[in-house]
């Protein structure tokens, strides 16, 4: 045990330097930009649209999660006796710490915009959950892209696909079970139920996700034809 | 002597223009099959068919006013359009993904080029976005009970949508070299379209500049008076679009005079279209909705059917039918001289606010009932309930409970008069979390719980059997005074006591 966190801490240094930042830092950038728009035009706006751009906001953060998990020398490092769960977490709870930063960030904005009165109707702590299960379902997209391809890049198509599902569960999903309720809705406590439960399914398929197979997959770019990503340039 | 041959060497000559629009057509033509392929429009267009063709609904479907439909199909497209967007966007990166950017670089076809098939490539799915608002209009237009008229400009802003955040897509792909842009903007278009949302009270040009113009009121108003600027709208989307189209060929090296000049002209479009949007509604439609909010018989056709008259506004005549049906049907049931009293169901609209409106008309004058723009459902009851009370009560002044007989009186005939009353009545009540009031038009009818308990008791009762003792007491039960418990006894029920809470209610 003692020596696993010997070996984090070692890492930790290349973990910081080899995450993503600026794709992590424009989508949280955009976000803070989205939360300050009540602050900045002086909109005055009730605690229901405040709740809905901090959700803006915090599906501007997932879609710079979705990278988190690039990893270029993904071919590579298959063989290191560091196990990818580990480095897996590694990056995200760096990537977890920057975000808890900046999530304070975006509350800091909306509350900056929102009178003393509207602000106490927007309930921080819930939408702190709906925006970490936002950022957990980019990571399970991107966890499952990882294990069940050979994709070193889950993060373009992980962040293409992540506006989706929460447009769909706005649409589709009937009255009893909505997800996006407004603040001091009856079915506020239910909702945030399930998106407690969102956010556990979506860490849980990632956790599942991060482990090794047991053979590595048979589509290895070079080796044959089906492999996802040919030649070898940077992509993003 | 040897002669020296040479071979001549020829530089391969310039694709003619000709050539180019062919190589351009090409990659159009396979670009467009991608992106109509690609599993993000997939999904979203099987989202949008399944959302189309769920069955059930409202009652109130049934009774579409397409004034109101046309502008419905919008949302849908604003969606599908989103999906384009961002799959337009990793189209024209994807070689930029692959690492082939540098391949392309020695192709005869210029990355301009390429640039103006990938633009291309968006309009057959914006086609079948087209087809999708076709088909859902006329599905609305061919049911029996649609009145109004729809508007082209508003069934075409949701293909425009399509189109605009498509070029987007395509702009981005060519501005930022990352398929992070796209979804990112996505984001940004659903808190300009479904957060920020311009509402009827900022000023009519930074609505205008929004994606889709929302407008949601308490009911249709007649097309004369919506005041919406769909055209000019539909205008500005066409030529934002032309312009992100002309941006993302210039910056992928396609600087021609034709770009630059169709590039300013789309600006310049782009500008009038805002500032015509601004002016809207004109000072014609003001003056409209102030004559139909004011003086509506101006306007209206009516329709005299035995001691009943009808007026309604040109559009919805075709709904006097169903007035018909459920105004006999109360005055069938009322018998005496409410079944021959005269009476005139007027249709009104409360417009000053244009289609964002959410006030209730202005009461009806003596011997007038309102009818609404809506039909069907809860709004068959409403009907029922205004066209009840104006026999009982006579006037639509009271905003109140009726502590008396002609409540229960009230309320039982208007169920009785409607398809399903009694499911209704209880679903309104539930729908509002307030059992016992029904939301006729101009004021709402109120029941205390004790009116409401003889009401449900005269509702487990066989109808024929209170329908006699109504008609044999009409003129009782629909006098000012006659208490609940005198009602209930005429009509073979008990009362409950009055409680605390029945007291606390306002008595009309």
């Amino acid at each position: 045990m003692r020596r696993r966190a010997a070996v984090a801490l070692a890492l930790a240094r290349p973990t910081v330097r080899s995450l993503p930042w600026r794709l992590l830092g424009g989508g949280w950038a955009l976000g803070v930009a989205v939360a300050a728009v009540p602050a900045l035009f002086a909109l005055h706006l009730p605690a229901a649209v405040l709740a809905d751009v901090a959700r803006v906001a915090a599906l501007c953060g997932a879609v710079g999660t979705a990278f988190a998990l690039d990893d270029p020398a993904r071919h590579t490092t298959g063989t290191v006796p560091v196990p990818r769960p580990l480095r897996q977490t590694l990056r995200v709870a760096v990537a977890g710490l920057a975000g808890a930063l900046w999530w304070a960030a975006v509350l800091g904005a909306v509350r900056a915009g929102a009178d003393a009165g509207t602000w106490a109707g927007v309930p921080a702590g819930a939408l702190t959950v709906e925006a970490a299960a936002l950022s957990g379902l980019a990571l399970a997209l991107a966890g499952a892209a990882v294990r069940f391809s050979a994709v070193r890049l889950p993060g373009p198509a992980v962040a293409a696909a992540l506006p989706a599902p929460p447009v769909a569960a706005a649409v589709f999903l009937p009255d009893g079970y909505a997800l996006f309720v407004p603040p001091g809705d009856p079915r506020w406590a239910d909702a945030h139920t399930l998106w407690a439960g969102i956010l556990t399914a979506t860490l849980a398929v990632w956790a599942a996700c991060a482990l090794e197979p047991r053979h590595r997959s048979g589509r290895v770019p070079g080796r044959t034809r089906g492999g996802e990503e040919r030649g070898g340039a940077t992509a993003r | 002597m040897t002669a020296l041959t040479r071979t001549p060497v020829t530089a391969p000559a310039p694709p003619s223009a000709r050539q180019g629009l062919r190589a351009v057509l090409a990659l159009a033509r396979v670009e467009a099959r991608r992106l109509l392929l690609h599993p993000l429009v997939l999904v979203a267009l099987a989202g949008y068919l399944a959302l189309l063709l769920w069955p059930g609904g409202e009652p109130e479907d049934a009774y579409p006013v397409l004034q109101d439909i046309d502008r419905e199909t919008q949302l849908g497209q604003l969606l599908l359009g989103l999906a384009v967007m961002i799959a337009a966007n990793l189209g024209v990166l994807r070689s930029h993904r692959r690492g082939t950017d540098g391949s392309f670089a020695v192709l005869v076809v210029r990355p301009w080029r390429r640039t103006c098939a990938h633009v291309l490539s968006v309009l057959p799915t914006v086609l079948v976005g087209a087809l999708l608002v076709a088909g859902q209009f006329t599905a609305e237009a061919l049911k029996p009970g649609a009145v109004g008229h729809g508007s082209v400009f508003e069934l075409v802003t949701g293909p425009l949508l399509v189109l605009l955040l498509g070029v987007l897509g395509v702009l981005l792909g060519r501005v930022v070299r990352s398929s992070f842009a796209a979804p990112l903007a996505a984001v940004a278009v659903i808190a300009v379209s479904f957060v920020f949302v311009a509402g009827s009270g900022s000023p009519a040009w930074v609505r205008g500049m929004t994606p889709l113009l929302f407008d949601e009121g308490a009911r249709p108003l007649p097309s004369a008076l919506q005041g919406r600027p769909a055209g000019r709208h539909a205008l500005y989307l066409l030529a934002l679009a032309v312009l992100a189209a002309a941006g993302a060929v210039r910056a992928s090296g396609g600087r021609t005079r034709a770009v630059r000049v169709t590039a300013l002209t789309a600006l310049g479009a782009v500008v009038a279209a805002v500032v015509l949007q601004g002016t809207a509604p004109s000072d014609a439609v003001r003056e409209a909705r102030e004559v139909a909010t004011r003086d509506p018989a101006e306007v209206q056709d009516c329709e005299r059917r035995g001691p009943t008259t009808y007026c309604a506004f040109p559009e919805f005549t075709p709904w006097i039918d169903e007035w018909a049906r459920v105004t006999d049907r109360v005055r069938s049931l009322a018998g005496g001289s409410g079944a021959e009293q005269a009476l005139t169901v007027r249709q009104k609209v409360a417009a000053l606010d244009g289609p964002s409106g959410t006030g209730e008309p202005s009461p009806a004058a003596p011997g007038e009932v309102t009818a609404s723009t809506a039909w069907g459902g809860e709004r068959e009851l409403e009907f029922a309930a205004s066209v009840a009370r104006g026999l009982v009560v006579g006037h639509e002044r009271h905003a109140g409970a009726y502590c008396d007989a002609r409540g229960v009186l009230t309320v039982w005939l208007a169920i009785h008069a409607t398809r399903d009353g009694e499911a209704l009545f209880a679903e309104t009540g539930n729908a509002y979390d307030s059992p016992g009031v029904i939301h006729a038009p101009v004021t709402a009818i109120a029941l205390r719980d004790r009116e409401l308990t003889v009401v449900q008791r005269l509702l487990a009762l066989p109808r024929e059997r209170v329908g006699r003792a109504v008609r044999a007491h009409w003129a009782e039960l629909s006098a000012a005074g006659t208490t609940t418990d005198r009602a209930a006894a005429v009509l073979g029920v008990t009362a409950p006591a009055e409680t605390a809470a029945d007291r606390a209610w306002r008595c009309a």
